[in-house]
């Protein structure tokens, strides 16, 4: 890890990033080279006038004593000792003519050289003299001493060459390396330098991009960065600390959020689970809640009557009226509930209002909550027990009654032998009476307590329908039962006692809704898996309403002329849960003015349940 | 000259035994059975007193009184009516009707004999 850390450094040192430090370099080198050539050339051209004047000045000097080949021996090896000079190129001396007396030259030089134009001077000249080889820098003058017959000395230098050789890139080399790596060595403290920026530069990115959380930065550093990272370590801190606060008050949002949401959605189903309807209307009457069961109640949407005044919309002008009413009594209390029709027509309404206030300043009513019921059920079942209480009052009373008038009639009337029979009589019928009616109550309670139990005996239908007729009070009555059975039909598993309370019953109501002079049939019949009974009449019959809750207990027909028949509402209901017992069906099917058919149905095979349920 | 009284139940074995406890008691009674029998006895011969039952066929106590209430708004005999139930709920009706009295069952005759005899001889 450690080494590839390294050669990661190394790279990045290197990297194409870092091309233009090396650029720089190598501009810097170059410029460096071309002074160094620059003052190359300058010294060597200075040392070449020098060596120059050194020379003519020897030369100068030198005695010519008289028109003698001889004498120009000295000048001749003075000029080849100067070929020791890589810059000397020739030299020579010359008469006045032209013609060269002697001629010292490097190998390089073997052409004709040109002539002097203006050998007239006394002292040192120069001059440039191109040559095939590369210009030359030429210097002449006359040799004293033979004023007679001049001679003129020439010689040249190699002019100082521009361009490199090998001796100035050596040079060059030597003094470019150094600052080539100088480049990596200054990346190298650089990035040294700026490892803890980077480093706290790579942790802020992760940061950013949500890969670790905002920390102190641990970098061992000294003087300014030191002092940078302290700073930066207490903004750190500083942001943190921003961070956790907006953090926690995040949460508390979001908790506070979800909890309201989850309120609000809570009492939301709650109200659109209450069983009744509920309005909610502001100081204006405008609706600000309604919950299903009024939608279905008026046919409407919530939507098409939030925000609208109640009267854009309600056509049922009683509820209407009754919160009108609510604002103009300024209302501040809870209303009794006030009974009106339902909007069906059929039903009837409890409807309430009461005042809603915020919870913060109780005394601001801000508007009203409105409770639809329908109660047509309560007054049906109210109803229901007044009657029952009634019947029942009469059933108990009206033998008690007789009995006790007769038994006041003995009092005086005791000694009349006639009298006394008719007393026996009247009090055993009317006990009767009494004993059936308690029977049948205290069936029913059992059966609803579900204590009772079965007396299951295996039974023809037909002889419990002759067995309840025969203890019917009147002779004509008992004339008017017509029983059509086949003395085939299988004998059923019944409680037979029970059963005859319900066909008993059954028998009663058609004989009582009935006209005197007309029958009332009993017909038994088999099927494959059932026995079934009818008692039919031709009576006044049965509404369709009336049907529904026939079979209810303490319910009445809502016939005015069925309810001048006595009655106590039982008898069909416990009709039903005997019935029921012996897992059997009681229907009704009939029609107003011309008659009813109740039909028990027993199943063969499953008999009776032996136990009560 | 004794006084004449109409009896109104359906029942018969309860008519016969109030109609013999009441004749004893001096009671010129006539017996109908049922509220329309009733109303049109009324109607031909008002009698001194009307003792009637509630539940009857054809026309009830009920119905008999708020019929005489219609037809008979001055009338000047009281009625009785003969009543197994206590609640108030089953009396409501009997506000409109003046003259009204309940005989709640079981009757003591001897204590309606009493009631009959200071009401109506005084």
């Amino acid at each position: 890890m450690q080494s590839t850390g390294r050669f990661a450094a190394l790279k990045r040192i290197f990297s194409p990033d870092h091309s233009l430090p090396y650029l720089g370099a190598v501009v810097v080198m170059g410029l460096v080279s071309v002074l160094y050539v620059y003052f190359q050339q300058q010294s060597s051209q200075a040392q070449v006038q020098q060596q120059a004047v050194a020379l003519a000045r020897l030369v100068s000097e030198y005695k010519v004593a008289a028109d003698d080949g001889q004498d120009f021996g000295n000048l001749e090896r003075l000029f080849e000792h100067q070929l020791m000079n890589v810059a000397f190129a020739y030299g020579l001396v010359e008469d006045a003519t032209g013609q060269p007396r002697t001629r010292t030259a490097t190998r390089s030089l073997s052409g004709s050289l040109p002539a002097l134009a203006d050998a007239d001077g006394n002292w040192l000249q120069s001059r440039t003299v191109a040559l095939p080889a590369g210009d030359v820098l030429e210097f002449y003058g006359p040799i004293k001493g033979n004023a007679d017959s001049p001679h003129y000395y020439r010689f040249a230098y190699h002019q100082p060459k521009f361009g490199l050789n090998t001796e100035d890139l050596r040079v060059g080399a030597t003094l470019g390396l150094p600052i080539f790596l100088l480049v990596p060595i200054f990346l190298l403290l650089h990035a040294r330098m700026a490892r803890p920026l980077k480093d706290i530069g790579n942790r802020l990115a992760e940061v950013i991009e949500g890969k670790t959380r905002l920390q102190h930065v641990e970098i061992a550093a000294n003087g300014e960065l030191a002092e940078f990272i302290a700073q930066f370590n207490g903004f750190v801190d500083k942001v943190q600390g921003r961070i956790s606060s907006a953090d926690r008050m995040n949460r508390k949002l979001i908790t506070s959020e979800k909890f309201l949401s989850y309120r609000a959605e809570r009492f939301e189903s709650i109200l659109q689970t209450v069983p009744d309807g509920i309005l909610i209307v502001d100081e204006d009457l405008k609706v600000v809640f309604i919950n299903q069961h009024v939608e279905s109640m008026f046919d409407i949407g919530v939507d098409q009557v939030l925000s609208s005044p109640l009267a854009a919309w309600c056509t049922h002008q009683p509820l209407l009226d009754f919160v009108i009413e609510l604002r103009s009594s300024g209302q501040t209390s809870a209303n009794k509930v006030v009974q009106m029709p339902h909007p069906d027509g059929r039903h009837t309404l409890g409807v309430s209002a009461h005042p809603l206030f915020f919870s913060r300043s109780p005394g601001s009513h801000t508007g009203s909550l409105v409770l639809l019921r329908d109660v047509s059920e309560e007054i049906a079942a109210r109803q229901s027990r007044v009657d029952f209480v009634g019947a029942l009052s009469h059933e108990i009373k009206a033998p008690l009654n007789t009995i006790g008038l007769y038994a006041q009639m003995l009092e005086t009337n005791g000694e009349d032998g006639e009298f006394r029979i008719e007393t026996h009589n009247v009090i055993t019928r009317e006990v009767e009476r009494l004993t059936r009616l308690v029977h049948n109550l205290l069936s029913i309670t059992q059966i609803e307590m579900g204590t009772f139990e079965l007396d299951a005996q295996r039974v023809h239908l037909v002889d419990v329908v002759r067995d309840c007729v025969s203890v019917l009070d009147h002779g004509e009555d008992q004339a008017r039962i017509k029983v059509q059975a086949s003395d085939k039909i299988t004998p059923v598993q019944v409680d037979k006692e029970l059963l005859r309370v319900a066909i008993s019953n059954l028998l009663t109501n058609a004989l009582k809704y009935s006209d005197e002079s007309l029958p009332v049939m009993v017909e038994i019949e088999e099927s494959d898996d059932a026995i079934s009974l009818a008692v039919t009449d031709q009576g006044m019959g049965i509404s369709a309403d009336d049907q529904a809750r026939i079979f209810e207990k303490f319910n009445r027909s809502s016939n005015p002329e069925a309810k001048k028949k006595a009655g106590h509402g039982l008898g069909l209901s416990i009709a039903s849960e005997i019935v029921k017992l012996h897992h059997g069906t009681l229907t009704v099917d009939s029609e107003i003015g011309k008659g009813s058919r109740f039909t028990i149905e027993l199943w063969k095979r499953t008999g009776i349940a032996q136990r009560s349920i | 000259m004794s006084l004449r009284l109409i009896l109104a139940d359906d029942e018969a074995p309860t008519a016969r035994v109030m109609s013999l406890a009441l004749a004893k008691q001096g009671f010129d009674v006539e017996v109908c059975h049922d509220g329309a029998q009733a109303l049109k006895a009324i109607l031909e011969n008002p009698p001194d007193v009307l003792v009637t039952d509630i539940e009857m066929p054809v026309m009830t106590g009920q119905e008999l009184c708020e019929e005489l209430q219609k037809l008979m708004p001055d009338r000047t005999f009281p009625v009785y009516v003969i009543t197994g139930v206590t609640d108030l709920v089953h009396r409501k009706w009997t506000r409109e009707i003046r003259d009204l009295h309940f005989l709640e069952k079981p009757v003591s005759i001897r204590r309606l004999a009493q009631e009959l005899e200071q009401r109506l001889r005084t």
